[in-house]
């Protein structure tokens, strides 16, 4: 089936996994400001409360580096991603990034017992936390080599101070100082610790193995569903276009032949016809035509298809399309006794629009503006060009819509301001909100605006083409007023 | 090729075929009328027109059928399309690359109502 394609169900399962590790990596250097903080803390804690002493200085300068690395992390973490990169690169990237942050915290780990008393500190256990937060990172397998890691830093230390080739950093206050060269005592807690560490980084590997795949399944089956309700809307959508087809052709066929009998008569290819013949056979005409105009206004709604639109776009001239759409509904405005003023600046920045919808959006804004507007009134169009945008603006003398029924004037069928009768099926607005839509743009209607209380200016917004002069019609010249 | 320039007339509404028929009179064409898509297959196996004039919405065979049917060999590939349909041109592209997934390679698109000079500026554009 062509169409767009939505993303398919690994790209789903990435981009939920890629969001959860973005959560939690957030959280992770969150923790790190914390304990950052608490080293000073625990300095303190034991100095002054537990009488506990070892030189604090490298221990503050541990807490300082690693409060900017953090920082650094921070930046890091909030970096733009480079536009493009697929969720499974994203993905990658972050796995590597939390790695080398769990990599920094063990170093860090290791010297802050190193310099708190090595094997004889009990908050070695920290280890344990590190593996822990590994294996909600990362992947089973790396979450196991972070505990290998652990191991190998602790047994490291253990053994420099033992063998006497690190210096050993006494606490003084807290045990004998022994401990680190009584052989059994150190083997103990390697055991221990590495024993827990490799453990509890295989279970949890398990455990958070089993979550990614569950998560996995459940992002298959949200893209299968999602691709079932895509195809579910494209057959929909097929059956409506096949049904309009045949609602018009039945609809219009009919008038078409109407139509056309009358004109083939009108221009004399059946024969001579007498004045008066003449004149009725063109009042019927009229009529057909205005009946042929409302049916291609209902399709127009039910029709106009966004996709359609994005391929007629092209750099479009707005002053150009106004004085179309005022030569379109002159003869409306004239009946009405409606004057239609044209303030569109000639040298208007272009838009990248469809000519042909631009010129029905304006003209249906224009015929609301005529519709509503009492004889003696006035319908006025202007545009502006603003930052990303070229404002449309159409304006009218008329007797306002109210606030109540701003809200659904863009919607199909709605008609406002039904005090009394006004002909027409009121799908103009609609149509006006669906092409400005399709266009990447917005329209927005205020009414009252003039400060005598009464009119509605609808403002359309159009994405701008960015600073591309285009032609002047120098044939045009400027018309201030038509009627 | 004879002096007169051939058209085929397909419509499955008698009044609509009456109604191009007596406008295209005025002219000096040889015409010709089929009622459906198959007729239309029929009457070009008989002869090739100079221009195939196309509703598209028929019982039988539909329009774009005709020409599917055309553009997928070279036997046709000569004779111009005018599509004269009620149908909007967009909706009925669309349908045509729905089903095909190729462009719809028609000469001229022509919706109905057409008036009568208009409709022969087009004929006389495509036959000439």
């Amino acid at each position: 089936m062509s169409g767009t394609n939505g993303p398919s169900a690994p790209m789903l399962e990435e981009m939920a996994e890629q969001a959860e590790l973005s959560r939690r990596l957030r959280q992770y250097i969150f923790l790190r400001w914390i304990a950052a903080g608490a080293i000073p803390a625990g300095i303190l804690a034991s100095q002054g409360i537990f009488a506990i002493r070892f030189p604090a200085a490298p221990v503050l300068g541990l807490a300082l580096a690693l409060a900017l690395l953090n920082a650094a992390f921070f930046f890091w973490s909030r970096r733009e991603q480079p536009p493009g990169l697929p969720p499974g690169r994203r993905v990658g990237r972050q796995k590597a990034f939390a790695y080398a942050q769990i990599v920094t915290d063990l170093v860090a780990l290791t010297v802050l017992l190193h310099f708190t008393g090595g094997v004889e500190n009990p908050f070695f256990i920290l280890y344990l936390v590190h593996a822990g937060v590994a294996t909600l990172l990362l992947d089973g397998r790396d979450a196991i080599w972070v505990a290998v890691l652990a191991v190998t830093l602790f047994a490291g230390l253990a053994a420099g101070e033992f063998s006497g080739r690190l210096p050993h950093v006494h606490l003084e206050g807290f045990s004998s100082g022994a401990l680190h060269g009584d052989g059994a005592y150190v083997a103990a807690v390697l055991i221990a610790v590495s024993g827990t560490l490799l453990l509890l980084s295989v279970v949890a590997a398990g455990i958070a193995g089993e979550g990614r795949r569950c998560r996995r399944e459940q992002a298959a089956v949200r893209a299968r569903e999602l691709a079932e309700a895509r195809e579910r809307l494209e057959e929909l959508a097929r059956m409506r276009t096949y049904f309009l087809d045949l609602a018009s052709h039945d609809l219009k066929t009919p008038l078409a032949v109407g139509i056309n009998y009358v004109q083939t008569i009108l221009d004399g290819f059946v024969g001579d016809i007498s004045p008066k013949q003449r004149r009725w056979l063109e009042r019927t005409l009229a009529r057909l035509e205005e009946l042929l105009q409302l049916i291609n206004d209902f399709l127009d709604v039910s029709l106009l298809d966004a996709q359609r639109i994005v391929q007629e776009m092209e750099p479009t001239s707005l002053p150009q399309i106004a004085w179309q759409a005022i030569d379109d509904v002159a003869v409306r405005a004239k009946e009405k006794g409606v004057a239609v003023e044209n303030h569109v600046p000639a040298d208007l920045p272009a838009v990248i629009g469809s000519p042909k919808r631009l010129r029905r959006l304006l003209v249906n804004l224009l015929d609301n503006g005529i519709k509503f507007t009492p004889p003696g009134g006035t319908v006025s169009l202007a545009a502006e060009a603003e930052a990303e945008h070229i404002r449309v603006d159409v304006a009218d003398t008329g007797v306002g819509i109210p606030s109540g029924h701003q809200p659904h004037l863009f919607e199909d069928y709605f008609r406002a301001r039904l005090r009394q009768f006004v002909p027409g099926a009121g799908l103009g607005l609609a149509t006006a909100r669906n092409i400005v839509k399709a266009h990447g743009g917005r329209i927005q209607v205020e009414s009252p605006y003039c400060p005598e209380h009464c009119g509605s200016k609808f403002s359309c917004y159009l994405p701008k083409e960015a600073a591309l002069p285009f032609p002047q019609d120098s044939e045009r010249q400027p018309r201030a007023e038509r009627a | 090729m004879g002096a007169e320039p051939y058209i085929l007339v397909v419509d499955d509404d008698p009044d609509i075929l009456e109604g191009i028929i007596t406008i295209l009179e005025t002219q000096p064409y040889r015409l010709a009328t089929a009622r459906d898509g198959k007729q239309c297959m029929e009457a070009l196996h008989r002869e090739k027109p100079d221009l195939l004039i196309l509703d598209l919405l028929m019982p039988r065979m539909d329009g774009w059928s005709v020409i599917r049917e055309m553009r997928s060999g070279d036997e046709y590939a000569g004779v111009p399309i005018m599509v004269l349909t009620t149908v909007v041109e967009d909706a009925s592209r669309r349908r045509y690359e729905l089903e095909t997934g190729l462009a719809m390679d028609v000469q001229d698109y022509v919706q109905k109502p057409v008036a009568p000079a208009e409709l022969l500026r087009r004929v006389n554009a495509l036959v000439k």
